[in-house]
């Protein structure tokens, strides 16, 4: 089913994997010069991800690229900065997930089936204009399909039956695309071999990765900006503040997301003043069991937008609220929207 | 004292019956928890190796209410940080709290606890009269409530059965020995799914997020999942004659019906303590009783989940409606009255009545 060309397109697979394993090369042999192009296109493979968010996909020797890959894992692996082994893992997945919407699909389902382990099969149907070649069982779906964002991936919007959810053949690759990414980061994260003899390379590496084009950092504001506060934040805090009735869950959400904005625990406990029942000893310490100072030592952040829905807490959403899956993420874009706009009427 | 009668009779329940409580599947994996009679604290973070030792231990202690985790821990037995989550078994909760039934008004009734004030029907967040949040509220089990926990435990079996595929054999019912059902599901499949990955499905069966737009174009008897539950409910020609506003009304209307009403959190918690079945509820001294699938149509928890059937009591009750419990019963009102031990039993644990001597 497989050529040594896919081995190359996919070497994360189970069959490259082997075909490594047969070739005899051990992972301490690497700084030897026979494996020198080896190594190049390893550092290659991660300066192109770094740089470019992108890995080229052609290449001269097919050897030369499947070994390359697990050598860009391990030179990954010896970077402290996890920045760099998520931007790697996912520039790696986007490689593979290019090759696979152009694939057979018979290596499509051939792969998810082997490497992954996906219960999956044909299922070579039309519903309302859209070919479905594909049906995965829902749970490999979920794993996958939750971290993406946009709608059309919820559940609840997909045919489902008897376990399986159909798909079309994009939908496989991009559901493919985040097993990958976890693979890899997986083999990251296990890769226990010393790295010796690579000082060069993995200075050169750090360096890239100094010019990254990263999205500008979403660091939190040191103020709190309360008009930039999501439409249910803003609801519960209303309620609160004028001696309005809240929920458990609203008190968490509530509080876990004014602590995250920079407010102190004395200060929400001022704020929990207004509510009917408040009862100061007991409101201090439950804030400060979610900012971590008790208790486990975890420090909570609010519940994410769908849930937020779930517990009927998400109310008046704004066009903003479409773009974003976690009440923090509203608050940083609109803090920098109300920056902006300070900015042009001359405020800063 | 009527503590003591209480644990009397969870205690002759268990010397006869502990023999029902079945070994939950990788016993040793679980871990239990106890509510304990008399200082109504929960012993958590037990485990046991096998049914024996867990019987023995039951009729010790002779606790309240008996829970096991729905999760598999590595380490049981330590403090949650460090037992080492392996799985979870799917489960899904149904409880007529979280049903509108309009029988409530004549059963249910919630008193404020800062100003007094009383009503019935299900309980509000806030007292009507004074604004606070103190309040207390009674409900009782009636055989309609009941029923309709019924219906949305059946339409969640067909969810489970036809669109999530699971078979029929790894699909278990329990009565609750209270006002609803656990559906416990023991799925290779769904071992792994974690928090997230449940709450697709609990949104899946409440029908959370649905697209109404998209659906319009989707309607399709042929489809499956939510567009093909909705096709078979609408007629269709009286949909065309309709304004989008009216139709989306429609739409809302139908999924609202097909949806099944679950308590979301306990099945997203992968970490919850759930009755272990065949122990009696504390709340009402009923079994935790399993109900064969193809019983449950015809099953009847207030005959079939009676533990004590023996032997009766001379009780004072306060004040009770007229009640099912394999007979009618009341209403009784400040009065004495010899009631077979299960009925009376039920009314102690509520609350409702007090052994006369």
């Amino acid at each position: 089913m497989l050529t040594i060309i896919d081995l190359a397109k996919y070497p994360f697979i189970k069959e490259a994997v082997d075909y490594i394993k047969n070739l005899g090369v051990k992972i301490d042999e690497l700084a030897s010069t026979d494996f020198a192009e080896v190594v190049k296109r390893a550092e290659e493979r991660i300066k192109e991800a770094l740089i470019n968010a992108k890995i080229s996909k052609d290449w001269l020797s097919n050897d030369i690229e499947i070994l390359s890959f697990p050598a860009a894992i391990f030179l990954v692996s010896g970077i402290k900065d996890e920045k760099i082994k998520r931007r790697y893992a996912l520039s790696e997945a986007k490689r593979a997930y290019e090759f696979l919407i152009n694939e057979e699909n018979e290596k499509i389902l051939y792969i998810a089936k082997e490497t992954f382990e996906w219960k999956a099969d044909f299922a070579n149907i039309n519903f309302n204009n859209r070919f479905f070649a594909f049906k995965v069982h829902f749970s490999n779906y979920l794993r996958n399909a939750v971290k993406i964002k946009d709608a059309k991936w919820k559940l609840t919007n997909r045919i489902l039956e008897e376990g399986y959810v159909y798909i079309t053949k994009e939908e496989a690759a991009r559901l493919l695309e985040e097993e990958i990414q976890k693979k890899i980061l997986d083999k990251i994260e296990n890769s226990k071999v010393e790295i010796k003899n690579f000082e060069e390379q993995i200075k050169r590496i750090t360096g890239y990765s100094s010019k990254l084009s990263f999205a500008p950092s979403m660091d939190l504001p040191k103020t709190t900006v309360f008009s930039a506060f999501p439409p249910c934040i803003k609801k519960i805090y209303e309620s609160v503040t004028s001696g309005g009735h809240a929920s458990h869950m609203e008190r968490f959400t509530l509080t876990a997301f004014l602590l995250n904005a920079g407010l102190k625990p004395e200060e929400i406990t001022q704020i929990f003043k207004g509510v009917s029942d408040f009862d100061e000893e007991k409101t201090r310490y439950q804030i400060e069991h979610i900012a971590g100072a008790r208790g486990s030592g975890i420090k909570y952040t609010p519940p994410k937008c769908s849930t937020l829905k779930t517990y009927g807490i998400c109310i008046n959403q704004d066009e903003l609220c479409n773009k974003i899956r976690h009440p923090l993420t509203y608050y940083k874009k609109a803090v920098k929207f109300w920056r902006r706009k300070e900015v042009d009427r001359g405020l800063h | 004292m009527i503590e003591d009668y209480i644990k009397k009779k969870f205690s002759e329940y268990y010397r006869l019956f502990s023999w029902r409580i079945n070994e939950p599947k990788e016993i040793a994996k679980r871990e239990f928890g106890f509510l304990l009679f008399k200082e109504k604290i929960m012993v958590r973070h037990k485990s046991f190796l096998n049914i024996n030792n867990l019987r023995d231990f039951i009729k010790t202690i002779i606790p309240s209410d008996v829970y096991y985790s729905s999760a598999y821990y590595l380490k049981p037995e330590e403090e949650m940080k460090n037992k080492e989550w392996l799985g979870a078994d799917l489960i899904f909760d149904i409880d007529a709290d979280h049903i509108d039934t309009l029988c409530k008004k004549e059963h249910d009734k919630w008193i404020c606890k800062n100003c007094g004030y009383t009503s019935k029907g299900s309980p509000p967040e806030n007292c009507l009269k004074c604004g606070e949040n103190k309040i207390q509220a009674e409900t009782w089990i009636c055989q309609k409530c009941l029923e309709k926990a019924k219906e949305e435990t059946l339409k969640l079996i067909d969810f489970l059965m036809k669109d999530f595929g699971f078979k029929k054999e790894d699909i278990k019912a329990y009565f609750t020995g209270h006002r609803g059902y656990h559906i416990h599901v023991d799925s290779k499949e769904a071992l792994q799914l974690i928090s997230d990955e449940r709450k697709e499905i609990v949104d899946y069966v409440m029908g959370i997020g649905v697209d109404l737009n998209n659906l319009l174009n989707f309607i399709n008897e042929q489809t499956s999942g939510w567009t093909k539950r909705i096709a078979s409910a609408i007629k269709t020609n009286s949909l065309k004659s309709l304004t989008k506003k009216k139709i989306m009304r429609e739409l809302q209307s139908i999924i609202k019906d097909k949806a099944v009403k679950i308590d979301a959190v306990v099945t997203m918690d992968i970490h919850r303590l759930i009755r272990l079945p065949e122990t009696l509820n504390g709340k009402t001294g009923l079994r935790a009783v399993k109900v064969d699938l193809n019983h449950l149509e015809k099953f009847n928890p207030l005959i079939e989940a009676i533990a004590l059937n023996e032997g009766e009591e001379k009780i004072y009750i306060k004040e009770v409606p007229k009640f099912f419990l394999g007979e009618e019963f009341g209403p009784y009102k400040n009065e004495k009255a010899t009631l077979p031990t299960a009925a009376a039993l039920l009314l102690i644990c509520k609350g409702k009545a007090e052994l006369v001597n």
